[in-house]
């Protein structure tokens, strides 16, 4: 035994520089593989619009986005938005002695709010003090300038009901002064419904949605039909007028139904707790986009374009005198204005969920029979309505507009590639009706809403005041009957079994 | 050193044994019971098969045990190593008892197999009123019933509704309702890759495979909701294809399609035949869809 | 003339006298022409193992990013998140996920196991073990490597074409496959898939020519076929297995060329509508493809599998200071196992829709193919019982094969069975079981003969202790890694999910999936010391002779490091490989083949030369 554990250590010593060589390459391996830098964290990235901005006006309007709606990993709460950050009302039931300790608290959500509560869902949920020293606290950064604290859950035991509070920016030099929380101190806590979002936005949709809702995800680019970018603020599938935005329930049926015919699934298992805050989350991606693209808008309104300057400059302005107008609008005018856009938007999204948004027909379908479709047919071939200029005779998606050079929209200036384009600058093709797939549901309540509004961000124009209630009932039927009809693959069924179909309450 | 090593070599399939052992009990296991007639017969093969794998391996892994034992006594012992070139005796033995027990339990399970299989054994009523087809697509099920109102009368009947979609036809996504009590039978097609059907609880899976319309036939043997899944790659979105197949009792079943029927041809006024026609449409429209 | 004229290889007669010298007659080489573009089978044989080590840390990388994304899903994920998703944080997307998942099936099974078996160990064991001096076709050997490197590039290029790389698994089923819209990995990156797999295909075939022809041919003057050793009937074998099964993926592999680039519909059907494009005119079918693939893959792993095997039963002879148990019936059943490899292949298509008794069929077969494994297992045992074993590296790789592959093998008996399958079909039962045949088996037993033979390779041997540590931390990572996948199985865990946590049934776990990732990393990280032992020995490793594991085998007979042309003495072969402890020769536990019978009655171990008809005899 002796000998052997002799020989064993004698070839462990000459083992040494073969495991150091392995172990070697394994640390060149392992340095590779971690890399030197901190763990990267996701970003949002700033509009086309906003790139075309004058560097200085790009910058403000980018300083404003991180301001008011912050980082993926870092929420910011804007009550001016018409989002529903989910707030839970908190009070402190013991006080605590030190500002970084644990400190007992209850916590109540707001009515009808269905936020998750668990320890991860609120931590970096932001916190706000209504009541008690540090509800009006101020700090001091290290320049010496007066900074407002944002405090935020560090970490959250909901067993035994202890909240800590940590604080952002961190508090340094000597006029920062902490005030531990103290029994009876109220507060509001912000922001879990967002950071749930995000988490479940992250897992889901981000990797066609794009981490800032831009559709352009790191699957999107190998996609014929892109997804959604959300940052027009507009959605295709609504229940609401043309002029109104996407209800909640709207988007919740999108998630839920998916879009046939497309690369949106159906996530119809997510569960109320899931997908309150992933609709939540894209509303406010949405929103974010809707303030980026109208801040851009009005920067470039005042000439603060980077094209506009250099005309300016050709024109003859200094460019120090551009940039002292700039200056001067940035910090008097602008924060008015993007008040402005907040209030604007906040008006818009919250008109759209009010019961008067909704489109629903006055009266029943007409029943669904040869005459009715022939009205329907010939409605839809007429100067009314026009649908085949788009969607072709036979409703194949092959009309004569498909071939045109269609006008850019706000310009008059026609496209180079003939064909129909939507908002967002992709090709698009108008619905084959023959094809039985409707992308905002089957419903003929869902395709009323279709001609009633048009689809919001695409040529189909609405038709709610063009055409009358019945006639829109009859496009309606003369549609669903085109895949069974003749011309379509399923052009075998007779007529009679076409009209025998029963529709709502029929026999 | 060497008995270590030995020691070694016995250790690990004891660990691995007690892995094995403790396994159910940490539902590192089936995800339950199965819920259908197959799926019980396939747990049964499951569990014989076990039993003798278990078995050998014990018998296996004893036997190295053991002549990893003697190797660690015997190697510096005095003489030479046994010089045996083999035994007959013990080839014939050792070829002819595991033909045996593998030629067994091939056989024993051909039955079992041709039920789920072969269509020609499917009862003719299951045959003749098929629940579903179910279309799979990148990354969603979609899911086309027959009108309630429909029978069919024979089977060239249902191979036309499988080619032809009817008006009629009650359509669903990710949720596939079937009734308890009775073999169901629904046909798998996809519109774009292969996919698969997968219910673990009841522990049925069928590809799907483009150009094909293949039946498959089970029976829930309990209302429940059982989850769906995807089992062949199809693309990125292969692990997204979450869904539920919900047994229920006939009555249910019924009432769930006349339900569907009523939202699909909803007009937004006369729909669901309640007063929430217009302010409230959407959300009880919603609340209809969410998942029970 | 000269016997290292390419040129003229080592065919065609009158070369006998040159070849008996050894290297009585050369010019010296460039240093290009001897270690770069050799055509002797040694180098070359090198040129497979050092190629194949490296591309075995590659796979294994990719391995780690699949298992980094099912113990951390959708965090940031080390070297590949942070290469390829800076925007998102280091999070991956699905279709990198399938991309890793495909490349490390891919990598391993064609740039690693394949080749380091035939390539690696045929190449440099074949000559050497039936005592001739070469390959019998040098350049094609030469050209069987080079081929390499364009199917690595081919690999390594798709990797840059746009997608990430291919993504419809290493079993590339149409139309997913097939249709170049059908997912981002389906685009140019699939054609490079496909024409990497075709340059793999032309080494192989190349090889699998070149070893039937020496085999058969070359054998030295009394080796008559069984008295070859068992590895070197296992490549034998396995060659034959190459030679009929190749042809039909490569035809596949054009098939599928043609359908993405040429507009054909072999596997295509009708009326496909994917990614929004027009529906497909079609009129073929996607099981075709599975019918054609699987018809070369099963024997391909087979291929992967009985050269380890045979060269298992070599080592253990030695090892154990025995023979081998039942030789005949070890060369029957692999002879068995390769035939009844070629009717197995719809085991891979039970639920895939294909006519149902074809199940029935496949069954039987599948479960007669486990008959020959159970019985070379039992000769293993037989062989090691009752022996002197040394415990060395070498032995307990082989160890180790052996108790890995008694688990490999009895869980392919679940999916052997039909109903059974139809559970376990696409779970992770399937990968537990055959990651137990390929890695737990075949690498393990790719390691002790990395060990066994790097003394004649390179005239040092490799360092004890570290081969000791490299196979216990390999052991217990990989059995941590790779035994709970049987429970994940049962559990219903589907393969190929980049997020499994997604469904509830499944959620709990998590944990072990973390454990199993671990072990993975811990196993990874070991395969380092396998590397550092390998390149520090070849330099600084203690020398040794010719034959320092007292093996009877005729390589063992040559000098050490052999040189162009092997044998200084040319070698006849007088008894059987196995002859250890033979009571016939008490002189020494081990009776080399060439060592000449001792004066004395005929015996039967004279030796049996047979010569061509133009006496020019074996070569």
């Amino acid at each position: 035994m002796r000998l052997a554990v002799r020989s064993l250590f004698a070839s462990r010593f000459v083992a040494v520089p073969g495991t150091g060589v392995g172990l070697l390459a394994a640390l060149v391996a392992t340095l590779t593989i971690a890399g030197c830098s901190q763990s990267p964290e996701p970003k949002f990235v700033f509009g086309e619009s906003t790139g075309k901005l004058y560097r200085p006006a790009q910058k403000a309007v980018e300083m404003e986005l991180v301001k008011d709606f912050g980082e993926p990993n870092h929420i910011v709460v804007w009550e001016k938005l018409p989002v529903d950050f989910g707030a839970f009302d908190g009070v402190v039931e013991q006080s605590a002695a030190n500002f970084s300790d644990p400190v007992k608290v209850k916590l109540t959500r707001k009515a009808n709010s269905k936020v998750p509560m668990s320890a991860d869902d609120l931590r970096g949920a932001g916190i706000i003090w209504t009541s008690g020293a540090n509800a009006d606290a101020t700090a001091w950064d290290p320049k010496g300038r007066e900074v407002p604290l944002d405090y935020e859950v560090a970490h959250y035991d909901p067993k035994e009901s202890t909240l800590s509070v940590s604080v952002w920016p961190a508090i340094a030099g000597e006029k920062g002064k902490l005030d531990p929380p103290k029994v009876g101190d109220k507060f509001t806590v912000l922001g879990p419904m967002l950071q749930q979002g995000h988490k479940l936005y992250m897992t889901h949709c981000e990797h066609c949605h794009g981490v800032s809702g831009d559709g352009k995800g790191p699957t999107a680019s190998y996609f014929d039909i892109k997804p959604r970018d959300y940052r027009l603020g507009r959605f295709k599938f609504t229940s609401t007028k043309s002029t109104d935005r996407a209800t909640r329930d709207d988007l919740v049926r999108t998630v839920r139904q998916g879009i046939p015919g497309t690369y949106m699934p159906s996530f119809l298992l997510f569960t109320d707790e899931e997908i309150g805050p992933i609709v939540e989350y894209v509303r406010w991606l949405a929103m974010r986009g809707e303030f980026e693209e109208r801040s851009g808008a009005e920067f470039l309104s005042g000439q603060f374009g980077s094209e506009d300057v250099s005309q300016r400059v050709k024109g003859g302005e200094t460019r120090e005198s551009i940039e002292t107008a700039l200056d001067n609008y940035i910090k008097s005018e602008y924060p008015g204005v993007a008040d402005d856009l907040a209030g604007r938007i906040n008006t818009s999204w919250t008109a759209s969920e009010q019961p008067d948004a909704l489109v629903t027909p006055k009266i029943a379908r007409t029943p669904d029979t040869p005459e009715s479709r022939e009205r329907g047919r010939k409605l839809f071939h007429s100067d009314t309505a026009k649908c085949a200029q788009c969607h072709g005779p036979a409703g194949k998606g092959d009309g004569p507009q498909t071939e045109d050079y269609q006008v850019i929209l706000g310009t008059n200036k026609k496209r180079s590639v003939p064909g129909l384009f939507d908002d967002w600058g992709n090709p698009i093709k108008p619905r084959d009706l023959t094809s039985g797939i409707y992308r905002g549901g089957r419903r003929p309540l869902d395709l009323y809403r279709r001609i009633y509004s048009g689809i919001k961000g695409t040529p189909m124009p609405p038709f709610g005041t063009a055409l009358k209630e019945e006639e829109i009932w009859d496009i309606v039927n003369y549609a669903m009957s085109l895949p069974y009809g003749s011309g379509s693959e399923n052009s075998e069924l007779r007529q009679s079994k076409i009209a025998s179909a029963s529709p709502v309450g029929g026999g | 050193m060497k008995r270590l090593w030995a020691f070694f070599f016995i250790l690990w399939p004891v660990v691995a044994i007690t892995a094995g052992v403790i396994s159910p009990s940490m539902h590192w296991w089936f995800p339950g019971a199965a819920q259908s007639p197959i799926g019980q017969r396939i747990d049964d093969l499951f569990y014989m098969i076990l039993i003798i794998v278990t078995v050998v391996f014990i018998g296996t892994q004893v036997a190295m045990g053991y002549v990893l034992l003697q190797g660690a006594r015997d190697t510096d012992a005095p003489g030479r190593a046994m010089f045996t070139h083999g035994s007959h005796a013990l080839e014939v033995i050792w070829t002819v008892v595991p033909a045996g027990v593998l030629l067994f339990i091939a056989f024993y399970q051909l039955d079992t197999w041709a039920a789920y299989r072969v269509k020609e054994n499917y009862p003719m009523s299951s045959r003749l009123s098929p629940v579903a087809e179910i279309t799979a697509r990148q990354f969603e099920w979609r899911i086309r019933y027959p009108n309630p109102k429909r029978k069919f009368e024979s089977l060239p009947e249902v191979d036309a509704w499988l080619r032809q979609p009817a008006p009629d036809d009650l359509y669903a996504v990710n949720e596939l309702h079937v009734p308890t009590g009775r073999a169901v039978v629904v046909h798998l097609r996809t519109a774009d890759v292969q996919h698969a059907f997968f219910v673990p609880i009841l522990r049925i899976k069928q590809d799907a495979v483009p150009g094909l319309v293949i039946p498959i036939i089970f029976e829930a043997l309990k209302p429940d909701a059982y989850e769906w899944v995807c089992a062949e790659l199809c693309g990125w979105g292969h692990y997204k294809m979450k869904a539920r197949v919900k047994a229920e009792p006939k009555d249910d079943f019924e009432s769930y399609l006349k339900g569907l029927e009523r939202e699909q041809f909803d007009d937004g006024v006369s729909g669901h035949g309640t007063k929430k026609a217009a302010a409230g449409e959407s959300k009880s429209e919603a609340a209809a869809e969410a998942p029970k | 003339m000269s016997t290292l004229d390419p040129a003229l290889g080592s065919t065609g007669g009158g070369h006998a006298v040159e070849h008996a010298h050894g290297h009585a007659v050369h010019h010296e080489l460039s240093f290009f022409r001897k270690y770069i573009f050799s055509t002797d089978h040694k180098v070359i044989g090198i040129q497979f193992l050092i190629t194949t080590m490296l591309m075995l840390m590659v796979g294994g990388a990719l391995a780690l990013g699949v298992r980094w994304q099912l113990a951390f899903p959708w965090s940031d994920m080390p070297f590949f998140g942070r290469l390829a998703f800076p925007e998102q944080g280091g999070q991956i997307s699905p279709e990198f996920y399938t991309m890793l998942f495909t490349m490390h099936a891919s990598v391993m099974i064609f740039l690693v196991i394949i080749p380091v078996l035939a390539g690696a160990f045929g190449n440099y064991c074949i000559p050497l073990m039936i005592g001739a001096d070469d390959m019998a076709f040098p350049l094609l050997n030469a050209l069987s490597y080079w081929f390499m490197w364009p199917a690595i590039g081919f690999f390594m290029a798709s990797f840059f074409v746009g997608a990430g790389g291919p993504a419809s698994g290493w079993t590339v089923y149409p139309t997913l496959s097939a249709i170049k819209w059908a997912a981002p990995g389906s685009g140019t990156a699939q054609t490079f898939w496909l024409l990497a797999l075709t340059c793999v295909g032309f080494s192989s075939m190349m090889g699998s020519v070149n070893y039937l022809t020496t085999i058969i041919n070359m054998r030295a003057p009394g080796m008559t076929l069984f008295r070859m050793p068992l590895t070197i009937w296992a490549m034998f074998i396995t060659a034959i297995l190459q030679a009929f099964a190749l042809p039909v993926l490569t035809a596949a592999g054009f098939m599928q060329l043609a359908d993405r680039e040429f507009g054909t519909c072999f596997f295509i059907p009708s009326g496909l509508i994917v990614n929004n494009h027009a529906p497909t005119i079609g009129g073929g079918q996607p099981l075709l493809w599975q019918h054609l693939f699987w018809f070369y893959s099963h024997p391909a792993v087979y291929i992967m599998l009985l050269p380890a095997m045979g060269m298992v039963s070599d080592m253990l002879a030695t090892m154990c200071r025995k023979p081998v148990f039942g030789y005949k019936p070890m060369v029957f059943s692999i002879a068995a196992i390769a035939g009844l490899g070629f009717i197995v292949w719809g085991h891979h298509m039970f639920t895939s829709g294909m006519n149902p008794a074809l199940g029935m069929t496949f069954m039987v077969s599948t479960m007669m193919i486990a008959l020959p494994s159970a019985v070379k297992t039992f000769n293993w045992l037989g062989t090691m019982w009752g022996g002197r074993p040394r415990f060395n590296t070498v032995f307990l790789n082989c160890c180790g094969f052996l108790s890995m592959f008694v688990v490999g093998g009895l869980s392919g008996i679940f999916m052997a069975a039909v109903p059974v399958d139809i559970y376990f079909h696409d779970t992770y039962f399937i990968v537990a079981h055959f990651h137990y045949i390929l890695f737990g088996s075949t690498l393990f037993a790719v390691f002790g003969g990395i060990t066994y033979w790097f003394p004649k390779m390179f005239g040092r041997m490799m360092n004890e202790s570290v081969g000791k540590l490299h196979f216990f931390l390999t052991f217990i990572g990989f059995n941590g890694t790779f035994f709970p996948m049987h429970m994940l199985g049962i559990a219903g865990m589907p393969r190929r999910y980049a997020d499994p946590y997604i469904h509830p049934y499944l959620e709990h776990l998590l944990p072990m999936n973390q454990f199993m990732t671990c072990c993975a990393i811990l196993m990874g990280f070991a395969q380092f010391l396998l590397l550092g032992n390998f390149a520090y020995s070849i330099f600084f490793g203690p020398k040794c002779g010719r034959n320092p594991w007292e093996a009877n085998t005729l390589e063992w007979a040559a000098p050490t490091p052999p040189p162009h042309g092997n044998f200084d003495v040319p070698p006849v072969v007088y008894r059987g490989p196995y002859e250890y402890s033979s009571p016939s020769h008490p002189e020494s536990d081990f009776w080399p083949q060439t060592e000449p019978p001792k004066k004395g009655p005929q015996q039967d171990d004279a030796p049996d030369i047979s010569h061509g008809p133009d006496g020019t005899g074996p070569h």
